[in-house]
């Protein structure tokens, strides 16, 4: 499958082929033989990675996404395409990171935007480069970036300089607020522009100074070199300033009142989430999807252990977040009625994932047959998550000690 | 034994490909991003439709790529890229030391050397092509300056020429329309196949236009004898070259 130029990426007919191959991909898999185990795999590392060539290059609109993802969906929860199952588990829930207590499945918008954060970050360092000089032949250039909102731009553009900037999904400008300029000697950073002092770029803080100012794409090492004090000879007005403005010149010859130019380092771009090695989609990934809320370390470390087969792992998880089709959830679902809850072993209390796993004599039995096997005797606490806690916590002293 | 020996060499030519191929050529070379030539191409069509520019593009197929890479002439690419003499003995005894030999009614016949052709899974082999490749990229250059072909210019200053862009054996030609530039792309391609052994599978091929008239377009398809192609077109579908079998790859012996 090769990339199509000289479409319109807004159009539904351009993705047809993406979604067609991952239709025909899901028509071979025989779904009913599948578990979820094997399905999570499937689906993390064969089908998300299919539309990956399309998405680094293009930005899909909303609706491919969703699309796209309700192909997914189906396939993930809903297993077999002939009859419609329980979702069981929340979709958000599942595209959460791993580390978070999710199952990891990428969401396909904030990866194809992270995709897209590359070109602009490849904008930014990699200037000498063919492509960008036809972008510049084409667009041209202001303060050191390619000009945008031009009438004639292309829907490729358009849609990069949207994740470049601000925009509506509730992130901000992620792309901008993650770069820096580092400066060295300051002959290549512009001075106004560059976002290389302070929380914005100058001529954000400091905007009446920027539109009085006569040269506007002058580089630091120029204002430098003139003399940036409030007498300088860098700062040269189209007019007398008033004096309110006189003040934010001394405000701003304040805030450089410390810089020292390094002469043997040349400027460079820093990207704040891996100062080290630049621009990574996975760190934008992460830092595009990641929530706020506190995260308990130690469950989400034990559920995925190498060790342990996916599927089993996925089955804890499950059973952990109370996502197992017991009595309940499914009287819950209105799938049984009130009068069928009963425990399947017959010991007359109503089935819950607790009981089924801890409570019922069954069951409870097992637990105890199991701590006589391994020589100790605890008391079993009464949630399954303490349970497991417990359990996994037990196993990692045992390894300790054997 | 070959298959460590490839990769090391393959690794050494990673490092200064870049030097000696030139910027049309946007993958497998370090520090150039596969999609970038994917870029210019769609940014040149999109352009070309907004402000009602005539480039003619044809997109080249070479009919077996990589098998009919003429050896001989390989070697003496690199020694015109002043490629030491030692370099190029290890890699005509990596690429060219191979036998074959065909199976006929259930016996095998006498071994015989192999002339022609890149392996398909030698990590040497895609570098080896750029080698190849490059000096379809001189012809060009070599056309423009003597003023037989005319390329795009991209914007209004007119500042970025294209000529062509190549992605390892897609190759895709960019020109202004004419009839000298349509003579000259035939005559181009028909001399490289001569040089390299790269035969152009004309019937492939495929002529488009943008904001060009239908018939002017078949004309000109007719004159180099391919097909008349449409906007939007498909490049790039690198799944020839990545999806190499590894049955393939152990059969041919290492």
């Amino acid at each position: 499958m090769g990339l199509p130029i000289g479409g319109d990426s807004r159009k539904l007919s351009f993705w047809k082929p993406v979604v067609d191959h991952i239709v025909a991909r899901l028509s071979s898999w025989n779904n009913k033989f599948l578990s979820f185990g094997g399905r999570l795999v499937l689906l993390k590392f064969v089908l998300s990675s299919l539309p990956v060539y399309f998405l680094s290059f293009f930005k899909a609109p909303a609706g491919i996404i969703s699309s796209i993802e309700s192909i997914f969906k189906r396939f993930f929860c809903e297993g077999s395409e002939d009859h419609r199952k329980i979702a069981w588990t929340n979709w958000d829930f599942v595209c959460v990171l791993k580390e978070e207590g999710g199952l990891g499945v990428r969401r396909l918008g904030e990866f194809n935007m992270s995709l897209l954060g590359k070109w602009c970050w490849s904008m930014l360092t990699d200037k000498e480069g063919l492509w960008y000089r036809v972008l510049k032949a084409r667009y041209g250039e202001v303060g050191g970036r390619l000009r945008e909102g031009g009438r004639h731009d292309s829907m490729w553009w358009r849609s990069i300089c949207r994740v470049r900037g601000r925009v509506g999904e509730g992130v901000g400008s992620w792309f901008d607020d993650n770069v820096r300029r580092l400066v060295g000697d300051g002959r290549t950073t512009l001075f106004w522009f560059d976002h290389w002092i302070g929380e914005t770029p100058l001529r954000f803080k400091f905007p009446r100074l920027f539109d009085l100012a006569i040269n506007k794409e002058c580089t630091v090492k120029e204002m430098e070199s003139l003399g940036w004090e409030v007498e300088g000879r860098a700062w040269e007005w189209r007019r007398r300033l008033l004096a309110w403005e006189e003040d934010s010149v001394r405000e701003c010859s304040e805030v450089l009142h410390n810089i020292v130019l390094q002469v043997d380092v040349t400027d460079s771009w820093r990207w704040l989430l891996d100062p080290v090695h630049g621009y990574s989609v996975r760190e934008s990934y992460r830092f595009l999807t990641t929530s706020c809320e506190q995260v308990d370390r130690s469950l989400v470390d034990d559920v995925w252990h190498r060790n342990i087969p996916e599927k089993v792992s996925l089955f804890v998880w499950r059973l952990l977040r109370n996502r197992l089709p017991s009595k309940d959830n499914l009287l819950r679902r209105n799938i049984l009625h009130v009068n069928d809850l009963a425990c399947v072993t017959g010991c007359g209390a109503s089935e819950t994932a607790k009981h089924l796993f801890l409570d019922c004599d069954l069951s409870y039995s097992m637990w105890l047959l199991i701590w006589n096997w391994i020589g100790i005797s605890v008391v079993t606490p009464c949630q399954i998550r303490d349970h497991f806690i417990q359990v996994s916590f037990m196993d990692r002293g045992l390894l300790a000690f054997g | 034994m070959h298959k460590v020996l490839a990769k090391v060499l393959a690794n050494r030519l990673q490092e200064v490909i870049g030097s000696v191929v030139s910027d049309s050529q946007s993958t497998f070379v370090k520090g150039k991003k596969f999609l970038d030539g994917i870029l210019i191409a769609n940014e040149t069509v999109d352009e070309a439709k907004r402000m009602k520019k005539e480039p003619l593009m044809f997109k080249v197929d070479f009919a077996k790529a990589y098998d009919s890479v003429d050896l001989n002439y390989l070697d003496s690419v690199m020694a015109n890229m002043n490629f030491p003499t030692l370099w190029r003995k290890w890699i005509s005894e990596c690429v060219g030391a191979a036998v074959a030999s065909v199976l006929v009614n259930g016996s095998p016949t006498e071994e015989f050397p192999i002339e022609r052709g890149l392996r398909q899974g030698d990590p040497l082999s895609p570098f080896l092509f750029l080698l190849v490749a490059e000096c379809f990229n001189i012809l060009m250059k070599t056309m423009v300056e003597a003023d037989m072909y005319t390329g795009y210019s991209v914007g209004g200053m007119g500042e970025v020429h294209l000529t062509h862009l190549q992605f390892v054996d897609d190759t895709l030609i960019i020109g202004k329309k004419s009839w000298q530039n349509v003579r000259s792309m035939r005559a181009v391609l028909l001399l490289f196949e001569e040089i390299s052994g790269l035969k152009v599978n004309f019937n492939k091929s495929m002529l488009t236009g943008i904001n060009i008239s239908d018939s002017w377009v078949s004309k000109a398809a007719m004159v180099m004898n391919c097909r008349m192609g449409s906007i939007p077109f498909f490049i790039l579908g690198a799944s020839h070259w990545w999806g190499f079998k590894e049955a393939e790859f152990l059969e041919t012996g290492c």
